[in-house]
């Protein structure tokens, strides 16, 4: 309704323009507005709804850039998203990761007999190459020493390896695998690093009988390191020594140092034997006699030396500084430290005279002595 | 009958070609596999297959040579070794007459009894022995000579097919006899 009291009726036509229909009209006057009238007319017919739209979309950004939040802070109407995408994605992740895991397990499941049996037989290979390995670090180590012991000593030595023992257990002897071919002769010291091991008593072209410390029939000419007393080793077959024809005023005791006299040049001279474990001295006769443990067992030989020829070598002096002779050390820490036996053992070396190396041996009248022996 | 010597001399070549191995295996093969744990006597089978198979007089001939033989492998004296040797064989052959049975069980009775029997001659003989330098066995290793004594039994058999094998190549018909008794049937 108007002022004037019509009733009129608006409508748009398909341009939107605005038309006014009176009561009087069947229809609504055509769209032939003048452009002037129909500028202005324009102009102010905007839509508010419009307007409030776009200025809504324009403000979020400028309002939520200049919001102030923590840094690295989602905005807060971003976090319910944020946690179900992240939700959502973990659970992909999740699942993906599974199946992924899971077949890869079954793919490596295939190979995994093939590469278990792979790794057993590389394995095995390997504990027989580490087997082999310590054998040759082993022996290594002992011909080290071996050649270190030949380098430092003015004897001529030859060695040797032990190729077989007696037929008879009851005797102890070795063979080895030097003969006359190689310039071995009868009586040739056989010793280690360690000490003495026996001597040749038959030879071949290319081997060679020893007969072992040990053995009842062998015998040397030795000497009490500390006292110089001498006497003559005998085997007993049953692994120790008897250190016999020492004169009844010898002193010897528990622990002492039995030692190589060096007569005839067979062996060096102070080169170790065993070590005293107790001593015998009956109520009467005119000698004792002394228990002895050799320094070199049997049991473990494996490479030795011939003395081809002494040289004179004197182990005397070196016996204190335990030279490429790790037993011998122990042996003179036993003397130092041992037990004595019948109260005749000093700490300190008696001033007994030193027993020169003679071509033949000294035979005391008093002492009965067998044959010249090694 | 010149066929009859040789092959007689064969036989007794090719023992002592076993003898030999068998006295090498003993000591070196054995030492490089167990060391010094003692090894069974391996010769005192063949001394005790040839006591049981053979005369008497083949049976001395035949134990001084491999006597003879084995000397070299021990510092034992050689005469001591071949009188041991000597009296394990005729020891054998006289406990033969008295007892005996076809088995092969029978052969490692013989051989266990032969290391007692010689290492108690050996100890008996070293008293008798008259040499520089040479001392009796006075303090004898005993639990060696057990070990040896049940050890030598175990490889008897073996050694003994091995011989009665070279018997029958060689033609010895009465050892062979013996052996195939010995090893199945009975007489």
């Amino acid at each position: 309704m108007t002022l004037s009291g019509q009733v009129v009726q608006r409508s748009r036509c398909h341009r939107g323009h605005k038309h006014v229909r009176s009561q009087h009209d069947l229809v609504f006057p055509p769209c032939e507005t003048p452009s002037t009238e129909r500028a202005t007319l324009n102009f102010f017919a905007f839509d508010l709804r419009k307007i409030l739209v776009v200025i809504a979309v324009v403000a979020l950004p400028i309002i939520s850039i200049n919001m102030k939040r923590a840094p690295g802070e989602a905005p807060w109407y971003q976090k319910p998203f944020s946690w179900t995408i992240s939700l959502m994605q973990d659970s992909y992740s999740n699942f993906t990761s599974g199946v992924r895991g899971t077949t890869s397990m079954y793919m490596n499941l295939i190979g995994i007999k093939r590469q278990n049996q792979s790794l057993l037989r590389e394995n095995e290979e390997l504990r027989a190459q580490l087997g082999s390995i310590e054998e040759l670090k082993l022996e290594n180590q002992r011909l080290s020493k071996l050649l270190e012991f030949r380098e430092q000593t003015k004897m001529k030595l030859l060695a040797a390896k032990v190729i077989a023992r007696d037929l008879n257990p009851d005797h102890e002897s070795i063979r080895i695998n030097r003969g006359y071919r190689e310039g071995l002769r009868k009586l040739q010291g056989i010793i280690t690093v360690n000490g003495v091991v026996g001597y040749v008593v038959s030879t071949q072209m290319d081997s060679a009988q020893v007969i072992l410390l040990t053995d009842r029939s062998a015998s040397i000419d030795a000497l009490v390191q500390r006292t110089r007393a001498r006497g003559l080793t005998n085997g007993r077959s049953s692994g120790s020594l008897r250190l016999r024809y020492l004169e009844r005023a010898d002193d010897v005791a528990v622990g002492d140092a039995v030692v190589t006299s060096g007569s005839k040049g067979y062996f060096p001279k102070g080169f170790p034997i065993g070590r005293v474990t107790s001593v015998r001295k009956t109520d009467f006769g005119i000698s004792q006699e002394a228990m002895v443990e050799p320094v070199v067992s049997a049991s473990n030989l494996e490479e030795v030396f011939v003395v081809i020829e002494s040289g004179n070598e004197d182990f005397g002096d070196r016996l204190s500084t335990g030279f490429g002779l790790p037993l011998l050390s122990k042996i003179n820490s036993g003397t130092n430290s041992g037990p004595s036996s019948g109260g005749s053992a000093s700490t300190t070396p008696k001033p007994t005279p030193l027993p020169q190396p003679a071509a033949t041996p000294s035979v005391s009248s008093a002492t009965p002595r067998p044959k010249p022996t090694p | 009958m010149m066929r009859e010597k040789f092959l007689r001399l064969l036989n007794i070549a090719i023992f002592a070609l076993v003898l030999l191995l068998l006295t090498s295996a003993q000591t070196s093969l054995w030492m490089q596999i167990f060391g010094y744990f003692p090894a069974p006597l391996l010769w005192l089978p063949i001394i005790a297959y040839v006591a049981i198979n053979r005369t008497p007089l083949e049976t001395i001939i035949i134990t001084q040579i491999f006597s003879l033989i084995m000397a070299p492998a021990t510092v034992m004296p050689e005469g001591l070794l071949m009188i041991c040797n000597l009296g394990v064989a005729l020891s054998v052959q006289v406990f033969k007459t008295r007892i005996y049975w076809n088995a092969a069980t029978y052969i490692m009775m013989v051989s266990g009894g032969s290391v007692v029997l010689f290492h108690l001659l050996h100890m008996l003989g070293s008293f008798m022995v008259r040499m520089p330098d040479y001392q009796p066995l006075t303090s004898p290793s005993l639990s060696d000579w057990i070990v040896q004594a049940m050890l030598t039994p175990l490889a008897a058999p073996p050694i003994i097919w091995l011989l009665s094998f070279i018997d029958r190549l060689t033609g010895r018909e009465m050892a062979v006899e013996n052996m195939e008794d010995s090893w199945g049937g009975s007489r």
